[in-house]
């Protein structure tokens, strides 16, 4: 990435009204700053005319205004940017990083990291157990390292990921992260009562559904919290462990079946 | 102890080898051994010993086969 740095240019446009890029979030922040429109093109190097337009167009892309003031007096008047309007300029120059990066990402030597690529798009995965946590606490070895995360007011969750993730992803205490499990590496113990099993990830619910196949049984878990687990286990287990609709049961996978993953 | 797995395979610990997070243990089935990698926070939970009985849990979606 020496040679010529990629710039990657972000617009908004709401059904076919004019563009609002780089410009003109440049230009409603500088009326943040000055508290006035006539000042605010001077300082971007615009006409008032041209200014007005260009705000006209940052208005238009929001269901209500960015800025608010006296917009048409002769002296430009005074101007403020509205709340929405600061939220605009926010997720845009949001938006702009991430496109940065992207760009950053595209113009490597095409060897990039493609997940991370995919991630800052918007990966989706087909992993069913997806939550968001808190990183509470972290123990590195030399190979691995163990990630404990809060999941819910009562409930948390162990990963074992390799040393080097840890730093790669630069997972820290109080670092918000995602934590995939497939359903299928989910298993399930009937009652509430945690089974004496070596694996780290036991929580208790209620199961809210139960979809039967041929071989296999997809389980809802109600963890509470507004959080369920899916879990695909043999229909025969199923059947055997009366897990039915209503009753308790202990989700249990191990933290080596977690993958963490950062935006 | 009524789990899903459908593969239990009762046995005897022959060998813990602790690392600073994961442990290896190794467990007799009948002659045959299975090693299982857990933590080592799971081996002082259990109070896991060597001669321990113990059941090797193994998902059925978890078992490859080979011929």
């Amino acid at each position: 990435m020496s040679q010529g740095k990629v710039e990657a240019m972000l617009g908004l446009r709401r059904e076919g009204r004019p563009m609002v890029g780089r410009d003109r979030i440049e230009l409603l922040e500088a009326v943040g700053i000055h508290g006035s429109i006539s000042k605010a093109a001077k300082a971007v190097g615009l006409s008032y005319k041209a200014a007005w337009d260009a705000l006209n167009a940052v208005n238009n892309l929001l269901p209500r205004p960015a800025i608010l003031g006296q917009t048409g007096g002769r002296q430009g008047g005074g101007a403020i940017v509205t709340d929405d309007g600061l939220a605009l300029i926010a997720s845009f120059r949001m938006m702009e990083k991430r496109l940065e990066k992207v760009a950053q990402m595209l113009a490597g030597d095409g060897s990039g990291d493609s997940f991370s690529l995919l991630w800052s798009l918007g990966m989706k995965t087909s992993a069913r157990n997806a939550f968001r946590c808190t990183v509470t606490d972290i123990r590195k070895g030399e190979v691995n390292a163990e990630v404990v995360m809060r999941l819910s007011a009562e409930s948390s969750l162990t990963a074992i990921i390799t040393a080097e993730s840890l730093s790669d992803l630069d997972i820290t205490i109080g670092r918000e992260v995602m934590a995939l499990v497939k359903s299928s590496f989910v298993m399930l113990a009937p009652g509430a009562e945690l089974p004496r099993i070596s694996a780290r990830n036991r929580i208790v619910g209620t199961i809210s559904h139960r979809e039967d196949g041929a071989v296999s049984a997809e389980l809802t878990l109600d963890i509470g919290d507004g959080k369920s687990i899916v879990a695909v286990v043999t229909r025969d287990s199923a059947e055997e462990m009366e897990l039915t609709l209503g009753s308790k049961a202990v989700a249990f996978f191990k933290s080596s079946h977690v993958i963490l993953a950062v935006d | 102890m009524k789990i899903s797995a459908r593969n239990a395979l009762k046995g005897k610990v022959v060998d813990i080898a602790k690392g600073q997070i994961v442990a290896k243990v190794k467990v007799d089935v009948g002659g045959q051994f299975v090693t299982s990698l857990v933590s080592v926070e799971a081996i002082d939970d259990l109070d896991l010993k060597v001669g321990d009985e113990v059941s090797a849990i193994i998902k059925s979606t978890e078992v490859m086969l080979a011929k």
